[in-house]
């Protein structure tokens, strides 16, 4: 846990420097000052510093929400619009070993760059280094400041899981929204201003539980997310699979049930029953390998035939063969083509029912409309011969009603729904009749040819020699076809075999344990006890029994949101009680809470009378006990509340005079520069007026140091690393 | 079967109220000058309705057959009913036995002044057996000789008949046949039936995924039975497109065969103890129905008809549920 | 059919005994296409669109036309047809062939002339001759026009109607074979 001792904001301007400080102690302290003091400039400086700006909405580096006082133009007294040619901010950070690092960054100049003097307790020389607070600042060990503060803070790192995927890590920008609540946007909810603009995965629960020290319930979470984003990953790979598996098969005429329903688990074990080649044999009857066997035993024997085997010139049957087997697969063709247009003349049909389905249900549905819009609807009337009403039925008509409509426009959906699944089915019978087409194509052309060269061949030894040639060229052919039909089922398969071996290395990890329920209840306790003392108005003693925290650590009392529940005060306190329970657990529990929590404005600058009574009532109470760290409480109080904090030990801070930031006396400013060493190489020209006290917490500006010449002094320039 | 039997048939499984009510409405239909007569809240004075200047009266009666154990006592009940009517019309009142006068006041304000029944029509949903003949003619002719005859005239006649007869004097048509089964529809959901539930049937899939959920050891049957039941239904519909088209006059008539078939199962299966064996017979009462204006397809008519089933089927108006 | 392949027996062997059966009444539906709003709507919109101007203040449809163009309206999928019908009829056979269907459809629709029948004693349409004029009540097919082009209902009945503007039916076609 580290200590916040001094918050600094200075800088030089056209009329010379200037100045603000803020000295902290322990345990809790108020800070009261009014508005436009500069408060909040004091409050978001911590956050500049802990390079954390990010969680403003503004990119690094940017200090844009920054006022203008320190980046523009600035105020002294009746002074007004004076330049700001330089400004930073500092702060104190000590830690618990009696070490301490003075963090500086500048708000004009350089912003990327933060200076560090560092003093430990052992050894009383200031060590200054610059570090980069850019990007991989995290990442750079040697001079980037996440990395650095990281370090000298004792927090370990923490990997976390993405949306893109690519790992991550837990940033100081990511722990800031626990411990700092922003006067503007800090209190509309828990953790309001915390930010994933890396897109790492559950940050907001991710942070409680590294303040809380659960780290390996972080990991577990992680783990979980990772493994989540694999099985996703996974399945989208299977779904491709199969799809191409089905595309592969229904190629060559093929069905097999190759599904990518359910989940990955389910998948490959369903894969791994059986692979390719066993299901196509099983289902299809269509074993490669026997076929290969075939064709090689028969390219034997044909060759064989071809080279050696006798001949018999009275063999005439070679011409007649290769005749009769192109006719027969002509015929075969014949049937198929036939089926097929048939195929498609059922599908067209089924496309032209389902067209004039919808056109009714439209029509249906839109008479159903003007039902009941009413218009058209005819009174009654008599018939002028007959003088009885003209009754529909009496012209052999019937009226509907509007419930009868609907429920036919529901019959016509029916019927539609079972053409549509008619127009799947068709629709495969067709792609599988095509391949069987194709396939059949193949073997006629080859008949051809073979039917070609035999007729060509004079005599009828030369007949049958060309038979036995043609019958060999096309069974070395249709082998190729087989061998090209195996390597590819072989490549899908291994393919599938990988992911397979993939699948089983995703590992079971929904049932990790960890210690976060026993953590989760300290939080829990704590918060209890804060709403109680802030005065929560939903929540008494009889009923804080059902207080209870979500996976989310979203607070629920009862089966109900406590940020449903009370008054916008009410808001403000569930925020404040949960940044103090969490530093509070953190502390019990030997957790990486920095140890600090900053409330900027928690009376949201309009207290009612009750409202500020419960607050400063709970700081009078409990929290003006040791708790084990450090609150600060930027507000403004009036004198009686303030004295009655003091009474009851509670260190208020007053601001004196009307601004946190104060134009430096020349004496103050000399001493300052002999303090810190500076190097200026102008003097200052001129005397400046005195003008004032010590840069403690006072008046920033107001008392006017008469305008002289400005202090042309440069700021100094960053080390290099 | 023709139209009179379909209507009879249909006729005669209505009872009380609705059974007064169909053959009022298919009088008011063919009889201009029919006059139906209220019973509340004044009292109908013993008639249901009347025509012919008032000349014509008609007294109906609906028992539930099946409540009778015995014919007899059921055509003691049409008997004793009837011989109330007419009692009434002849102003008349049973005490101890004997026969006396008691005013209709509700009468003279239903019959036109001065007229005088001379024929009156009892309708019974049953009249199976000619037993109820003579002792309502009996009756009626001791009434009159007691009566003062101010409503009835001296020589006026009964005519008792039942659901065959009425659908014959009365011209039941196919528009008839249509009134009644949507009446019959209608008064089959008011009753509370022991085999039939009236409930919201899911869509075809999950009526199949139902049906694998009663029957799981015959999950290859029933992917048989659904596949020959969307081929039958799928044929129905594209010959229906084609009829449509081509001959809108049998279009209408197929969409009119469909409600008398679905008329026609609901009766069946709520009367039966084994319904689905009903269902069986289905096809061929379908046929039946169909078979006036479908008779040129030939063999077509048995698709059709099976079709028209199927589709009743997989449209959802008969479905299944597991039992409790 | 054999008892192996009636469903209906499958089903009975299936549930005898088994299940309840299920009887809705209200999910069957007569076809919407014999509802007489939609038939005089349909009606309605074939007469506004077709009508042509009879002297200053009155429209008029040949009744055969009303009849023909209103089946069509329905039948969407039937105006490619009678468009073969009418660019073959320079061919006296192929004209035979595709008009054969259509003729016996649309005039068998009984139930239009039943709708027609109705709409005249309504006074929305009355006769003059062959032809169908509007009647006194003839704002009811403006009524239903202003609604169906406002609230798009029956698209698909207004874009066939549309399509037969360019389609040339002469008397000729129209008359009974």
């Amino acid at each position: 846990m580290i200590r916040l001792t001094s918050i600094k904001v200075r800088g030089v301007s056209a009329k010379g420097p200037f100045e603000g400080e803020i000295t902290l102690g322990p345990g809790i302290q108020v800070l009261s000052a009014k508005n436009a003091y500069g408060k909040s400039l004091a409050a978001k400086a911590v956050v500049w510093c802990f390079g954390a700006e990010a969680i403003f909405g503004v990119p690094s580096g940017d200090a844009g929400f920054f006022p203008d006082a320190i980046r523009e133009e600035i105020d002294f007294g009746d002074e007004r619009g004076i330049q700001v040619l330089s400004s930073e901010c500092s702060i104190l950070l000590e830690r618990s070993d009696g070490s301490s690092i003075r963090v500086t960054r500048p708000v004009i100049g350089k912003t990327g760059l933060l200076t560090i003097e560092e003093q430990s307790i052992l050894d009383p020389t200031i060590r200054k280094t610059i570090y980069q607070n850019t990007k991989r600042s995290m990442q750079d060990d040697t001079g980037g400041f996440q990395s650095f503060l990281f370090d000298w803070m004792g927090w370990p790192r923490t990997t976390l899981a993405t949306f893109k995927g690519t790992p991550s890590e837990l940033y100081v920008e990511n722990l800031l929204p626990t411990f700092y609540i922003d006067q503007k946007e800090g209190w509309t909810n828990i953790q309001a201003l915390q930010i994933a603009r890396y897109g790492q995965l559950q940050i907001s629960e991710v942070a409680i539980e590294y303040a809380l020290g659960a780290l390996d319930q972080v990991k577990l979470r992680v783990a979980q997310q990772e493994s989540a984003q694999r099985r996703a990953a996974l399945k989208q790979i299977a779904e491709a699979t199969a799809a191409r598996v089905t595309a592969l098969l229904a190629a060559r005429g093929w069905t097999i049930e190759w599904s990518s329903f359910g989940s990955v688990k389910d998948v490959a074990a369903r894969w791994a029953l059986k692979g390719l080649r066993e299901e196509l044999k099983a289902r299809q009857n269509v074993d490669l390998d026997k076929r290969t066997k075939e064709l090689n035993e028969k390219i034997g024997k044909l060759r064989k035939a071809l080279t050696s085997d006798p001949i018999d010139p009275a063999n005439v049957s070679a011409l007649a063969g290769a005749s009769q087997r192109a006719i027969e697969l002509k015929n075969q063709r014949h049937q198929l083509n036939s089926e097929l247009n048939t195929l498609r003349l059922q599908y067209t049909q089924a496309q032209n029912l389902i067209g004039s389905l919808e056109q009714r249900i439209q029509s249906a549905s839109d008479l159903a409309r003007l039902k009941e819009s009413g218009v058209g609807r005819l009174d009654e009337m008599e018939c002028p011969t007959c003088h009885r009403d003209l009754d529909p039925e009496t012209f052999a008509l019937s009226v509907q009603t509007g419930a009868e409509v609907h429920a036919h426009v529901a019959a016509l959906k029916r019927d539609r729904a079972l053409m549509k699944n008619n127009l799947d089915a068709l629709a495969s019978s067709i792609r599988t009749r095509t391949s069987e087409v194709s396939s059949l194509d193949e073997k006629l052309r080859d008949s051809q040819r073979t039917l070609t060269t035999v007729t060509d061949a004079i005599g009828t030894v030369r007949e049958q020699l060309a038979n036995r040639a043609a019958e060999l060229s096309a069974a070395e052919r249709e082998l190729d076809r087989v061998d090209e039909w195996k390597r590819e089922l072989a490549q899908l398969q291994s393919e599938i075999d990988k992911w397979i071996s993939d699948v089983k290395l995703l590992g079971d990890l929904d049932s990790g344990h960890t210690d976060i329920e026993k953590r989760r209840a300290t939080l829990r306790d704590a918060l209890a006890k804060y709403l109680i003392e802030l005065g929560h108005s939903s929540v008494t003693e009889s009923n804080v029994g059902t207080l209870r925290l979500d996976e989310q650590y979203t607070p629920f009392l009862g089966s109900r949101r406590m940020l449903a529940l009370g008054s916008a005060s009410d808001q403000s306190r569930l925020v404040a009680a949960f940044s103090l329970a969490l530093a509070e657990a953190s502390v019990q529990l030997g957790g990486f809470h920095p140890g600090i929590v900053l409330l900027d404005e928690p009376l949201q600058q309009n207290p009612d009378n009750p409202h500020r009574d419960l607050l400063f009532t709970a700081l009078s109470n409990q929290l003006s006990r040791n708790t084990g760290f450090q609150t600060v409480i930027f507000t403004w109080l009036p004198d009686s509340d303030v004295a009655r904090l003091r009474t009851a030990g509670i260190p208020v801070l007053e601001a004196e005079g009307s601004h946190f930031l104060r134009l430096l006396s020349p004496a103050a400013n000399r001493s300052l520069e002999q303090k810190e060493g500076a190097a200026s190489e102008e003097p200052v020209s001129g005397e400046t007026p005195e003008s004032g006290d010590s840069p403690e917490l006072e008046a920033g500006h107001g008392e006017s140091s008469a305008a002289e010449e400005p202090s042309q002094e440069e700021p100094e320039a960053p080390e290099s690393a | 079967m023709s139209y009179i039997d379909d209507y009879a048939d249909g006729l005669s499984s209505l009872t009380a109220q609705v059974f007064e009510d169909e053959v009022c409405t298919r009088l008011e239909h063919v009889l201009i000058g029919f006059q139906r007569i209220p019973a509340k809240p004044q009292g109908d004075g013993g008639l249901d309705g009347f025509s012919h200047g008032g000349e014509h009266g008609y007294c109906c009666y609906g028992p539930i057959p099946n409540s009778f154990k015995k014919p007899k006592d059921l055509e003691a009940d049409i008997i004793g009913k009837f011989s109330n009517d007419l009692l009434r019309l002849c102003e008349l009142f049973r005490e101890n036995e004997k026969l006396v006068c008691k005013p209709n006041l509700a009468l003279p304000k239903i019959l036109p002044n001065g007229v005088k029944l001379k024929q009156i029509v009892l309708i019974a949903n049953w009249f199976e057996s000619h037993n109820v003949i003579g002792p309502l003619h009996t009756a009626f002719k001791t009434f009159k000789s007691k009566s003062k005859c101010a409503f009835v005239d001296s020589d006026a006649q009964i005519r008792i008949i039942g659901p065959k007869e009425f659908a014959q004097h009365y011209h039941a048509d196919e528009v008839a046949i249509l009134q009644l089964a949507t009446r019959l529809v209608i008064s089959k959901i008011q009753v509370a039936a022991a085999t039939v539930d009236i409930a919201d049937p899911k869509e075809f899939d999950n009526k199949m995924a139902v049906l694998q959920e009663i029957r799981p050891d015959k999950l290859s049957v029933i992917e048989m039975f659904a596949e020959q039941l969307r081929t039958s239904w799928r044929s129905n519909l594209a010959f229906e497109q084609e009829l449509d088209s081509t001959l809108p006059g049998l279009h209408q008539a197929l969409e009119d065969g469909r409600r008398r078939i679905l008329g026609k199962v609901l009766q069946r299966m709520m009367k039966s103890e084994e319904p689905w064996n009903e269902l069986v017979d289905m096809a061929a009462e379908a046929q039946a129905i169909l078979k006036s204006d479908f008779n040129q397809y030939g063999s077509l008519l048995e698709d059709l008809s099976l079709g028209e089933v199927a589709r009743l089927i997989g449209e959802c108006p008969i479905g299944w549920e597991k039992p409790n | 059919m054999d008892a192996s392949q009636n469903p209906l027996r499958l089903l009975a062997e299936l549930l005898s005994g088994r299940a309840k059966p299920v009887i809705n009444p209200e999910r069957f539906a007569p076809s919407a296409t014999y509802d007489l709003a939609y038939r005089m709507a349909i009606t309605s919109l074939t007469f506004r669109i077709h009508a042509k101007a009879n002297g200053e203040n009155s429209t008029r449809i040949a009744a055969d036309r009303l009849k023909l163009y209103q089946f069509l309206a329905q039948r969407p999928w039937l105006v490619p047809t009678i468009k073969s019908w009418a660019e073959s009829r320079k061919d006296a056979q192929l004209s035979m062939l595709s008009s054969d269907r259509l003729r016996r459809g649309y005039l068998g629709d009984v139930n239009h002339d039943n709708v027609v029948s109705y709409m005249i004693a309504r006074g929305i349409l009355k006769w003059n001759g062959n032809f169908l004029e509007e009647g006194n009540n003839s704002q009811y097919i403006e009524i239903i026009y202003s609604e169906a082009i406002e609230r798009k209902l029956f698209a698909s009945e207004l874009a066939a109607l549309d399509s037969l503007r360019s389609i040339r039916i002469t008397n000729e076609m129209l008359g009974e074979p």
